[in-house]
């Protein structure tokens, strides 16, 4: 199988928003291109949206090209998430602890509401856990978790 | 996992456990890594792993070989094979010897260093074996009879290795 025809792209752009439609499998094999994809959009649009609706596989590599991508919106105030997960996109970021950080706005602006307190009642809006090298964001957004 | 379980597929004639029967063995480069990933999926069905159970061996699996392309020397084996009631997969490399493996989930901003961590918390196992032309990482998962309702339940008791699932992954 020619691994390039596993997946393909739409990049639609309305004004200062782009989105990104991805489909089919993702994995190393189409991560630079990916990223190569989601930086030109991000550089370009104040705000990007990846959709993720008709995405039937996605792995480390993908996620990698998505944080890449969060990041230079992070960097320059842009903003940048993913909608519409699919199933399998949806598990992949669960588990990786990314649903949060990836389904919400990028902090290029200052929230309208701060964070709420934490139940520890640090209310830095931020937690390490277990020592385990690892952070997970807490915004005031809507529940991002399983329905 | 299966030790505990009445073997099933025992010999008629000697009476002893069967031998592990391969599903699946094969070489792998970085342009077969699809291609693998589809067969290693094939056959998880067929040996009954299905909904997010199979998803997720599969994506084990997969992380494993990519690593193996990426940081094992470009290329491996796999090799897919049943021993009772457990589906055991092992990915050959042939690459050197890491100082250390990055098992921990990094932080949430960083781009890279997730693979091993997907793999072994996917599974709730993960071997690697070191030899001395590289590396063998090796998963299984039981193949436990079908429940329905319990398709988001982890494959297997998940062990300490760096640490429980992130918040968002673990929340019903």
């Amino acid at each position: 199988m020619n691994t390039d025809s596993i997946w393909n792209h739409q990049v639609r752009t309305s004004g200062d928003r782009t989105t990104v439609e991805l489909a089919g499998e993702f994995d190393m094999n189409s991560a630079r291109q990916l990223q190569d994809l989601l930086q030109k959009a991000v550089e370009s649009t104040d705000t990007t949206e990846v959709d993720l609706a008709r995405v039937s596989f996605i792995d480390s590599t993908t996620i990698s090209a998505l944080i890449a991508a969060w990041n230079t919106a992070n960097d320059t105030g842009h903003h940048f998430s993913v909608i519409n997960l699919s199933r399998p996109a949806r598990r992949a970021l669960a588990i990786t602890g990314l649903l949060g950080l990836l389904t919400a706005d990028t902090p290029g602006k200052t929230p309208a509401e701060p964070p709420p307190a934490l139940p520890d009642g640090s209310g830095t809006g931020h937690h390490a856990r277990n020592g385990a090298g690892y952070r997970v964001r807490h915004t005031a957004g809507p529940d991002l978790g399983r329905p | 996992m299966s030790a505990d379980r009445p073997l099933g597929n025992d010999d008629p004639v000697s009476g002893m456990p069967a031998r592990p029967v391969v599903l699946l063995s094969c070489p792998f480069t970085a342009t077969t890594v699809a291609d693998l990933r589809h067969a290693v999926a094939a056959q998880v069905v067929t040996a009954g792993l299905t909904g997010d159970q199979g998803d997720d061996f599969v994506l084990a699996v997969h992380e494993l070989v990519t690593n193996a392309v990426r940081h094992g020397g470009g290329a491996g084996e796999l090799v897919l094979h049943r021993d009772d009631d457990t589906l055991t997969c092992e990915i050959v490399d042939h690459g050197g010897t890491p100082d250390s493996l990055p098992v921990r989930l990094p932080a949430a901003n960083v781009p890279g260093g997730r693979g091993l961590w997907l793999a072994h918390h996917l599974t709730g196992t993960l071997l690697l074996t070191h030899r001395p032309g590289g590396t063998t990482a090796t998963v299984n998962v039981c193949l436990t009879p079908e429940q329905p309702g319990t398709a988001d339940s982890a494959a297997s008791t998940h062990i300490g290795l760096g640490s429980g699932g992130p918040t968002e992954g673990t929340q019903p």
